[in-house]
């Protein structure tokens, strides 16, 4: 097997699933390595910015794929359904933990003010809480289209195969929440912006 | 107007990040207008998408722990099957790998396996055919033990065959002579010769059954010498002789009866040459008949 080692960083995601599946484990150490990174950022906009949080359920999706990795359905693309099962776990997280949402809310501004005492421009990081914010008003999965198509780059295909929906609902969705969000966030006047980045 | 409706909000979001409202075309803020309420909200979505994309730019990028992914490679290895299991399916990702390029390397393998084999069961059978040759040669050796039987069962059958053979030969060389002929004693005459044929030896029988009736032919002497050859019959075989002596008269007076006789008669004679058994010999009285039938059996 050390001879196919140079191989790894050059197969596709499917086929390394494939060698997961028969207990391949530097396949499943190349697909964390290649995706460890892009699902941390997405837990940690969904899971209202913590770290922590966004960490341990990174640990949960992948020692999930390490204890089951025979429930990849070879039929999708393995990014469409890690992300799938990503959102799946947010939606569990919002679901089980209304109660403590609030206090990690609470405990997510101390962190932003902390962070931006660091020297971060302040409009930025007014900027990223108020977004923060109101991205945790909307619905999730809104809220997940919109994270994955803004902030993880997906297409909009890969975003409707994640969701099992189209991609017309995919697009609406996006724009009716963009515009919801420009909206609410009309305190951030384009001139005011630029000039206090200026 | 038929281009704006080829536009969707995807459209809209390009837009937003290409151009601001007053760098649209017309017939794109037409169509941005009948989705949006007006440039202040086009704006804000603009500004909106554009800090989103330089706000991710100047965030300072999220690092998994080094805890998360050894925590996660222990999982794997704790769920991990064992290592030949692995090793087999090691082996079964190369016999059966998804390209169809790829094929040419399990076809190899398997043509390769298909040789062996086959060169495998060419030396077991090789060792199987010279133990069966030994087998064969055992039998070999038995063979004469048996064969002592087999050249009477030989002679028996050549004797038998060349008797049918010698007799129908004559019947139709004597029919030949009696249609032929007007005299009648004188065909008794022969057919009274006939009976006093030299015994042909054995071996000539079995050697050369086509060539006996030339030799019965020139066998065939005068009626005086009759009685001389009937003696000479016996030596024929060490057996008393048990067929009776046809007389000229008999013949004579069976052949007026009718011409068909003759035919019956030559046959019954040539019983005792050569003894087709529905030549009208007694196989009860007949000891070398019985004899012979025993070592054909």
């Amino acid at each position: 097997m050390a001879l196919f080692s140079k191989e790894y960083g050059n197969l596709g995601d499917e086929r390394l699933m494939e060698l997961v599946v028969r207990g391949d484990e530097r396949a499943f150490g190349a697909l964390y390595d290649r995706y460890s990174r892009r699902l941390l950022s997405y837990f940690h906009r969904m899971l209202w910015n913590d770290r922590e949080k966004a960490q341990d359920y990174l640990q949960d999706l992948f020692a999930k794929l390490a204890q089951r990795p025979a429930s990849y359905d070879p039929s999708r693309p393995f990014q469409t359904w890690l992300f799938s099962v990503a959102n799946n776990m947010c939606k569990n997280a919002y679901r089980h933990e209304e109660v403590v949402r609030a206090a990690a809310r609470e405990l997510r501004h101390g962190v932003d003010r902390e962070e931006a005492r660091d020297g971060i421009d302040v409009d930025h990081e007014r900027f990223r809480g108020r977004l923060d914010q109101e991205l945790a008003r909307l619905d999730p999965d809104h809220k997940a289209t919109f994270v994955m198509r803004y902030h993880e780059d997906m297409a909009i295909k890969e975003i409707a195969a994640v969701f099992g929906c189209s991609e017309g609902t995919v697009k609406s969705r996006l724009f009716y929440t963009l515009k919801k969000l420009a909206e609410r966030m009309k305190e951030f006047d384009p001139n005011a912006l630029h000039h206090g980045k200026a | 107007m038929e281009r704006r409706e080829q536009y969707d909000p995807e459209d809209i979001e390009s837009l937003l990040y290409e151009r601001s409202f007053d760098e649209l075309l017309e017939e794109e803020r037409a169509y941005v207008l009948r989705h949006l309420s007006g440039r202040a909200e086009y704006e804000a979505m603009r500004t909106l998408l554009l800090e989103l994309r330089t706000n991710d730019a100047q965030a300072p990028p999220l690092e998994p722990l080094p805890s998360v992914r050894a925590n996660v490679m222990e999982a794997f290895r704790a769920q991990r099957q064992p290592q030949w299991r692995i090793w087999l399916n090691s082996i079964g990702g190369v016999l059966v790998p998804r390209e169809l390029p790829s094929l040419w390397r399990p076809a190899l393998a398997f043509a390769s396996l298909a040789l062996l084999i086959v060169v495998a069961v060419w030396f077991i059978q090789g060792d199987g055919a010279s133990t069966g040759s030994a087998l064969a040669e055992l039998k070999e050796q038995e063979a004469p033990a048996v064969r002592s039987t087999e050249p009477e069962a030989t002679l028996d059958t050549a004797q038998e065959a060349g008797a049918s053979t010698d007799a129908e030969a004559n019947t139709q060389v004597m029919l030949a002579e009696v249609r032929n002929e007007d005299n009648a004693p004188s065909e008794a005459e022969s057919m009274v010769e006939m009976i006093s044929l030299e015994p042909v030896d054995n071996a000539d029988i079995v050697a050369e059954p086509a060539e006996e009736p030339k030799k019965e032919k020139v066998a065939i002497v005068t009626s005086d010498n009759s009685k001389q050859e009937a003696d000479a019959v016996p030596s024929y075989t060490n057996a008393p002789a048990t067929g009776r002596v046809i007389q000229f008269e008999e013949l004579s007076r069976n052949q007026t009866v009718a011409n068909t006789e003759v035919k019956a008669i030559t046959t019954k004679t040539r019983g005792k040459v050569a003894v087709p058994p529905s030549a009208g010999r007694n196989l009860a009285q007949d000891r070398e008949l019985t004899s012979l039938l025993a070592a054909g059996w």
